[in-house]
């Protein structure tokens, strides 16, 4: 049994049904309510995901699930090959070139599993909105608060959209190291850790990452008395510009793991074409 | 630099038009001036972006064209020192058609490096766009090799010596490919706080590292084939220049 489920036409199989689906998935991107449903995984544990989306968006829906049974498949399919034929192969006619082949696909199997991991574990918020002062409650007791956010640039790039702010945003004209947002966290009201976060460069701890995505841009109207005449025409509507920031919440305890086997992986793959005959 | 940057296009252009004559005169020394020549002058392209623009090649039609060019002559220059009965006319000689595929395809793109970008200054960026784009040129050279092999389908040994060199390519592309995601995980995971996403940009990723590894899973049945094996090795090429060029 063990040795039918690693033959290699399983695996090219599995590998050829895998490029498939992924095709398919770049085509279902295309579609605005598709990619809508493809972006909530990216929010969402996949089992959460599934639980909504399995009526609402059912083709999706069974790509998720394919994609996933491939996967599946070519997972079961390397831990056969790897326990039968390579660990085999690799006692009797020792040598690094069989070793490293072996390790090579032990380490594709990790990856593939902080992969699969990372789907059904963790958790995730994106898109936290806050500006100085502001609260948000996370996980497990923690909350976020940011202290102060220092915005040096030109503030038209927060405020104009997306696709115009790409061109204008240059190494000159945004510095990504000064824009940043003193935030705090929080467990049970005492403070944990207190750092700058800014574009690129998180707060990490234990396992929990705090990200900074972009400024945010509020317009506060006060009205201002004037020589004590409350008249509209004597009180100027004053507009203050409050500038905040968004923030990803991600916690996931795969993520060293998958870099370092990541980075095995591609050891094992140098020394490998090394070695090789 | 626009007039140094259409000059040195045009120069290079002019230079492949001119290799293939020699390829059909079959003018091995020739073609090997040029393609040294070739290698200079789009290496000076590169050295003029990296003093100019303070970072490494990453995409936009014209600068990736250049450095693409760039590691292709580069690979086809180190080919030459291990090759004994290996067909240079040939490999020159598609070495030049692909690049100047790549030019006049690109004919109509403005000669100047990719805008500027808050983000280049990272170097996980800088990782991640230059790594793909140098595995793109090597996953292409392997399609080169692959092709050269189909060539000399008659003789057996050269075929041999060329598929074995596309493979060991292929090997130092998937490296380099890996390389470069694992440096794109990286930024994103402090860019949108994962390492993966469920998007079309991580989907393509993801079918290339499959596409070479679909290639090195061939059943006996196929591998025996030599088309198949050419064209299911060319795959990874076809797909990474589309992705490049078209992302």
């Amino acid at each position: 049994m063990i040795r039918k489920l690693a033959a290699i036409h399983i695996t090219y199989s599995a590998i050829l049904a895998l490029v498939i689906l992924l095709m398919g998935g770049i085509v279902l991107s295309y579609f605005p309510a598709h990619q809508k449903a493809i972006d909530g995984l990216n929010t969402n544990l996949i089992h959460q995901w599934l639980f909504h989306n399995i009526f609402n968006n059912t083709l999706v829906t069974a790509w998720v699930i394919m994609l996933c049974l491939a996967s599946g498949i070519l997972f079961i399919n390397t831990l056969c090959c790897s326990m039968t034929t390579l660990v085999s192969a690799a006692v009797k006619h020792s040598s690094i070139n069989r070793w490293s082949f072996l390790c090579m696909h032990l380490l594709f199997l990790v990856v593939l599993l902080c992969h699969g991991l990372a789907l059904i574990s963790g958790h995730k918020t994106q898109e936290i909105e806050l500006y100085p002062g502001d609260s948000h409650g996370l996980i497990n007791g923690f909350s976020l608060t940011v202290d102060e956010v220092n915005f040096v640039d030109d503030i038209r790039l927060i405020s104009m959209k997306m696709k115009k702010s790409r061109k204008l945003m240059t190494r000159k004209t945004f510095h990504a190291d000064q824009n940043t947002a003193r935030v705090t966290l929080i467990k049970d009201r005492t403070p944990i850790k207190s750092q700058k976060v800014m574009m690129l460069k998180p707060l990490v701890y234990d396992g929990m990452r705090i990200t900074l995505t972009r400024f945010l841009l509020k317009k506060d109207t006060e009205t201002r008395e004037v020589n004590g005449n409350t008249s509209n025409e004597n009180n100027p509507r004053l507009e203050k510009e409050k500038i905040g920031a968004v923030f990803i919440f991600s916690s996931n305890n795969f993520t060293a793991l998958f870099f370092i086997a990541y980075g095995l992986l591609i050891l094992t793959i140098i020394i490998y074409m090394l070695m090789r005959p | 630099m626009i007039f140094f940057l259409s000059s040195l296009y045009y120069l290079v252009l002019g230079l492949f038009v001119l290799s293939l004559y020699f390829v059909f005169k079959k003018k091995k020394s020739i073609l090997k001036k040029i393609v040294l020549t070739c290698t200079g002058l789009t290496g000076s392209g590169i050295m003029a972006l990296i003093l100019w623009e303070h970072r490494l090649p990453l995409y936009g039609a014209f600068e990736a064209s250049i450095y693409i060019i760039f590691i292709l002559c580069l690979t086809e220059i180190l080919f030459w020192k291990d090759s004994r009965d290996i067909p240079i006319v040939n490999t020159c000689g598609a070495t030049a058609f692909i690049s100047l595929f790549l030019l006049i395809y690109h004919s109509a793109q403005p000669k100047t490096f990719n805008p500027d970008f808050f983000m280049y200054a990272n170097p996980w960026v800088n990782l991640f766009f230059n790594l793909r784009l140098t595995a793109g040129a090597l996953f292409t050279r392997v399609a080169l090799l692959y092709l050269a092999g189909l060539m000399n389908e008659n003789q057996k040994s050269r075929q041999e010596i060329l598929f074995s060199s596309a493979r060991q390519m292929l090997l130092a592309g998937l490296v380099i490919f890996l390389c470069s995601e694992w440096a794109g995980s990286w930024w994103c995971l402090n860019w949108l706080g994962d390492s993966w996403r469920w998007s079309k940009g991580f989907f393509k990723a993801a079918i290339i590292f499959l596409l070479v590894m679909l290639s090195c899973h061939l059943p006996p049945s196929l591998s025996r084939n030599s088309r198949v094996k050419a064209l299911t090795g060319s795959l990874p090429a076809l797909f990474l220049l589309w992705i490049i060029f078209y992302h």
